[in-house]
């Protein structure tokens, strides 16, 4: 419903311009707020790039052209992170619905194992984890990088994933239960039949959301040798020494990658009744 | 077909329903009232197991509820429960509401569970609905279409808390009717419901409840007529 208003309301650098209520219970942002905000998040970046770019330029000489010769290097180094990040979600979707479960357990054994597990890992850096899984575990086992990037990312984002799936689980009416207990359905069954269905379905947004930061928190296995996105513009900037031109490429990829993810989930948000 | 002796439930450190006892015979439709907060619908979750005794004994059908060793599913599928707010389960259509359980707990066949769900949507009423979803419905259909989840699976026992509390007014003779229907089919059926018409019209006994105890039970014209205790009297001047 486009109207006067989103025309002024186009512009997002006019402090002026509002948008009505600011929040809404229920509210889901419109076509043209997405465009609007990224074409915000578009102006202040070639803003900054910009002023960063004129004021480099007195003592720095641009060789953009340098990184044009890796674009089989680049592509390999995308197809890896995809890789990494894809893998590892499966898994930490798995792994964490079932911490995400047993934090809602009945059993206090369970609830205390993934309280433990949850705290634990948050309080870790994801770096740590993953140096300690290669050179720790990874030696004792014979891991080769690509394996142990998985196991770290996995047990990272599973922390995540499961705190999601517990807020998911817990956001559904205790009525639910019942309803499936009393009649005579068993709690597993309630669980997977009437709980779970309804939980995922209200966190898809954020797991996708989750996924998201999976793909940048990626970029720290090139600390283990996996020759991913992060790793390949490091490996170009030695041997060209166009640190610059190198690194903004790199942030430039994963910008667009994470951005493209974050506008699927909202595409994939309207599309999916709450209910 | 339903005793209870002395059973007392804690919520913490509040006691929600003290030393209450009560018989219930087959076929009987027993009202409870009391205020809001009394423990009438804790009674209704403790006798079909989902809330724990802290004392006391309940037995439906001969059954011991609170015995850890007793089969609980297989005592729910035989006591129906409706609740205040429905809880349908709304990512299902209205047919597999009412199959789901026959299926998955009894084991029936889907096609035995589907004819069955026709014939129990038309007997609420409401056969059109097959495949709408309970978001679609209105607040008198969803109870409707509970009522028939909770008989498809032929329990002998029907629970109701306060089933048309969060009705609008116009539709809560729909409801009522249909368990009118069930009370003449002498269902055994335990109602809290402020409905004071409907209880004067199918109760065979009303008991009357307060902060947890069981302060009057009569049948229900004595129960009316000539109440015995002042409490009783006080809260039905305030209700009628």
């Amino acid at each position: 419903m486009p109207t006067k208003n989103n025309i002024v309301n186009f512009f997002p650098l006019m402090v002026t311009a509002k948008t009505g209520e600011s929040w809404e219970p229920g509210e889901k942002a419109s076509w043209v707020d997405l465009i609007r905000r990224v074409v915000a998040v578009g102006m202040i970046a070639t803003f900054v790039l910009l002023i960063m770019y004129i004021k480099a330029q007195e003592h720095y000489t641009f060789r953009w052209t340098v990184l044009v010769g890796f674009k089989q290097a680049y592509w390999m180094g995308f197809l890896l992170t995809m890789k990494i990040s894809v893998v590892t979600l499966f898994f930490s979707i798995i792994f964490g619905g079932l911490i995400g479960m047993a934090s809602v357990s009945r059993r206090v054994f369970l609830k205390d194992l993934a309280f433990a597990y949850v705290e634990g890992i948050r309080n870790i850096p994801l770096l740590v984890i993953v140096l300690l899984v290669y050179f720790g575990i990874g030696t004792l086992f014979h891991l080769p990088s690509f394996p142990a990037a998985v196991i770290a990312l996995t047990a990272f984002e599973s922390a995540f994933f499961a705190e999601i799936i517990r807020g998911g689980i817990q956001s559904i009416p205790r009525g639910q239960i019942w309803a499936g207990r009393s009649l005579g359905v068993s709690y597993g069954m309630t669980m997977r039949y009437i709980i779970l269905p309804q939980a995922v379905r209200r966190v898809i947004p954020a797991l996708a959301g989750q996924f998201v930061n999976l793909v940048k928190d990626s970029s720290l296995t090139s600390a283990i040798s996996l020759v991913e996105l992060t790793l390949v513009s490091r490996q170009i900037m030695t041997a060209t020494f166009a640190a610059f031109e190198s690194y903004i490429a790199i942030a430039l990829f994963y910008f667009s990658i994470c951005l493209s993810l974050s506008l699927l989930t909202k595409i994939l948000e309207r599309k999916i009744p709450v209910e | 077909m339903i005793q209870m002796e002395k059973i007392n439930k804690h919520y913490g450190d509040f006691q929600v329903l003290k030393d209450f006892s009560l018989n219930i015979e087959v076929g009987e439709v027993i009202v409870l009232i009391g205020a809001s907060g009394s423990g009438k619908s804790t009674l209704l979750r403790c006798i079909n197991g989902l809330e724990r005794l802290k004392s006391g004994e309940i037995f439906v059908d001969k059954i011991r509820v609170n015995d850890p060793r007793a089969d609980i599913n297989k005592l729910r599928s035989k006591i129906g429960m409706v609740f205040q707010d429905f809880n349908l389960f709304p990512h299902m259509r209205v047919s597999k509401n009412i199959t789901f359980a026959p299926i998955k707990v009894k084991g029936v066949s889907q096609a035995e569970a589907e004819q069955m769900a026709h014939s129990l949507l038309a007997k609420v009423g409401m056969p059109e609905k097959w495949n709408a979803y309970p978001s679609e419905l209105s607040g008198g259909q969803k109870q409707r279409v509970a009522i028939a989840r909770a008989l498809a699976m032929q329990p002998t026992v029907m629970l109701f808390d306060e089933p048309t509390s969060a009705l609008d007014p116009e539709m809560i003779k729909e409801v009522l009717d249909v368990m009118i229907d069930l009370a003449r089919e002498k269902m055994t059926m335990v109602v809290v419901t402020h409905e004071m018409g409907f209880a004067r019209k199918v109760a065979d006994r009303i008991v009357f409840i307060d902060e947890g105890r069981l302060v009057e039970e009569a049948p229900t014209e004595t129960f009316f007529e000539s109440p015995r205790h002042d409490r009783t009297k006080r809260f039905l001047d305030q209700i009628l």
